[in-house]
């Protein structure tokens, strides 16, 4: 009898166990088949040139793609998209985008050239648009699609030490601007920019495949920074890695994002220093009035235009706008589930220019329990910037006491996504 | 009691000892990393060929199939390094803004074809040796629009001659030491001081 009453506990142990196996297992395989032990695996890989901002990182300045097979890549296939030679079609690299409606009714056009396709407000979304647009152009069928900049390469040979290309040594400080001038140098030049970043390819693996245990992790860690700073993004179905691909932030408190698209101010995103200043004004009915100043401080000698929206709350009303330099806007859209607002900025040579939106945000966007209240303001750094800098300031309702607050404040230089939370009572 | 008091004692000092064990691990890898990434992140220290030329700033040497001279050598903020590759990069693609804890020198070289054929030049031949015994690589190179075909080209015509300025990447506290020309046999070496 006592056997038989203790048997349903074993066979709950058994299903807890079987479950926690599961559990561990079916993640590791889904990696195991991302990296190509269960078969090849082909990437659509695409550099994004992020001295030139797009909303997911940078001007897809080379597409192509990669094999990862048992661990390891191979069979690198890269194409300069402003030539347009690795097209199998008649149209010029031309696709069809059904919005975000924030570019589609500023620029009153859906058709973009396939290196200017990433208007979507994360790489998750643009991702498999471009998988799609990359198959109806070459005929080639992805596995996934992995995306680095130009920061990330130069992180990535500050991590390896030098690496020799033909004749050339390639370090962090030249990286960038070799890239460039060969980018630029296409026309009339010996050394072709795909055949550069080939090679620089296969040389870094190599050296990666002969470095030692602490190189290797010393690797390891500089690509989970790239990673969490979105430099790198990875988009690959089925694997565990959503952390990587780039997504926007769900919340139900407030938020903010800035994307800048640079479509006509060249180079010039390195040397373009953000600031963003917030000031959110809780009001007595749990309303919120907010300010968003966006500056952008220009160190080039040449004129900064700047296509930029930014992302607030759903339910969001633009009370006002004020612009300090030569400008279009603002233009007022929704989708995903949030308000855009977008304006285009022309930053003179060697000045400041800012834009300041002043808006108003219902009350469910600050939480309640009992007598306490929630205020949490979540900022999304964009894909290819490297930093900005942030000032928050809160103000709270007549009479409510402080209880806690973090990440408030001025002067905050950072890397990435910033937590503001202030409760009060 | 007692046996099961030093059963617990002697399990307390096993975890114990497996802490400490794996703090001194941790720390180790951290010095190890943090000291690979800083080595990684030096340019190579620069050792010069066996056989090599001497010059000084604004003196030529003939070797192999080139004539090499050094100008002249600036801060890319200097009002005329601007002016220089504001007139000849007129691509706007090399805004010259140092990364963090760098600036940006020009090297102002003439490059002539000594032979009677084409000469093959390479700006990225062309390396600037700091203070610090390092030697930094080219980021950029211009000149006028005759000079910019010959160095995308990689070569220079029978007769022909070129002003190059070719830009390098040091951190501040550098300052450039030689600039070396490196494809030729012997190399040669202008000496900045």
């Amino acid at each position: 009898m006592a056997l038989d009453s203790s048997r349903p506990m074993r066979y709950a142990a058994v299903v807890v166990i079987v479950l926690v196996l599961a559990a561990l297992l079916v993640p590791a395989v889904g990696t195991l088949d991302s990296l190509g032990y269960f078969g090849t695996k082909t990437y659509l890989l695409v550099l994004q040139d992020n001295s030139e901002l797009r909303n997911t990182g940078g001007f897809l300045a080379c597409v192509g793609t990669v094999d990862v097979q048992n661990g390891a890549p191979t069979n690198f296939n890269l194409q300069y998209t402003t030539n347009n030679s690795y097209l199998n079609s008649s149209n010029g690299g031309i696709i069809t985008i059904d919005g975000p409606e924030s570019f589609t009714d500023f620029y009153g056009t859906q058709l973009v050239q396939f290196r200017d396709m990433n208007v979507q407000y994360d790489f998750a979304t643009f991702a498999p648009l471009c998988a799609a647009a990359y198959k109806g152009l070459t005929g080639q069928q992805v596995d996934g699609v992995i995306a680095i900049d130009f920061t990330a390469l130069q992180q990535l040979l500050k991590t390896t030490g030098p690496v020799t290309v033909g004749n050339e040594v390639i370090t962090w400080r030249n990286v960038i601007d070799l890239l460039h001038y060969k980018a630029a140098a296409a026309t009339g030049a010996k050394t072709d920019l795909t055949a550069f970043l080939t090679q620089l390819a296969s040389n870094l693996i190599a050296t990666v495949q002969t470095a030692g245990p602490v190189e290797k992790l010393l690797l390891l860690s500089t690509l989970q920074t790239l990673g969490q700073q979105r430099h790198l993004l990875i988009y690959a179905p089925g694997a565990p890695l959503s952390g990587y691909d780039g997504a926007m932030h769900n919340t139900t408190g407030d938020y903010v994002s800035v994307l800048d698209s640079n479509y006509a101010g060249n180079k010039a995103d390195l040397n373009v220093n953000r600031t963003l200043t917030y000031s959110a004004h809780i009001e007595d009915n749990g309303t919120v009035t907010s300010n968003l100043t966006l500056t952008y401080q220009n160190n080039c000698w040449w004129d900064y235009k700047v296509f930029t929206t930014a992302l607030v709350p759903n339910g969001a009303q633009l009370l006002g706008a004020r612009y300090s330099s030569e400008s279009l806007g603002p233009q007022v859209t929704a989708s995903d589930g949030l308000t855009a607002i977008s304006s285009w900025i022309v930053v003179p040579p060697h000045t400041a220019a800012n834009v300041t939106y002043t808006y108003s945000l219902p009350a469910a966007t600050v939480g309640s329990a009992g007598v306490y209240s929630h205020y949490s303001l979540y900022v999304q750094k964009q894909a290819g910037i490297d930093d900005y800098t942030l000032n928050t300031a809160v103000t709270l309702p007549h009479g409510a006491q402080l209880i806690h607050e973090s990440n408030v404040g001025n002067g905050t230089v950072t890397n990435g996504d910033v937590q503001v939370e202030v409760i009060y009572r | 009691m007692r046996r099961r008091f030093k059963a617990l004692a002697a399990s307390a000092a096993i975890a114990i000892v497996v802490i400490i064990a794996a703090i001194v691990l941790l720390a180790t890898l951290q010095t190890a990393l943090t000291t690979e990434s800083a080595r990684n992140e030096q340019n190579p220290l620069y050792v010069q060929a066996e056989r090599n030329v001497q010059v000084q700033v604004g003196e030529s040497a003939t070797e192999s199939n080139l004539t090499f001279r050094v100008q002249n050598v600036m801060n890319a903020t200097d009002a005329n390094a601007r002016q220089v590759w504001a007139t000849y990069d007129t691509d706007m693609q090399a805004p010259l803004n140092p990364i963090s804890g760098s600036n940006y020198v020009i090297v102002n070289t003439t490059v002539a074809n000594a032979i009677n054929g084409t000469s093959p030049f390479r700006y990225s031949d062309v390396v600037l040796v700091g203070n610090d015994g390092r030697s930094y690589y080219a980021n950029y190179a211009a000149g006028n629009a005759s000079c910019t075909a010959s160095i995308r080209a990689e070569q220079i015509k029978v007769g022909g001659a070129c002003d190059v300025y070719v830009a390098f990447s040091i951190p501040d506290d550098v300052t450039p030491a030689k600039v070396v020309y490196t494809a030729s046999n012997p190399a040669i070496v202008v000496n900045l001081a």
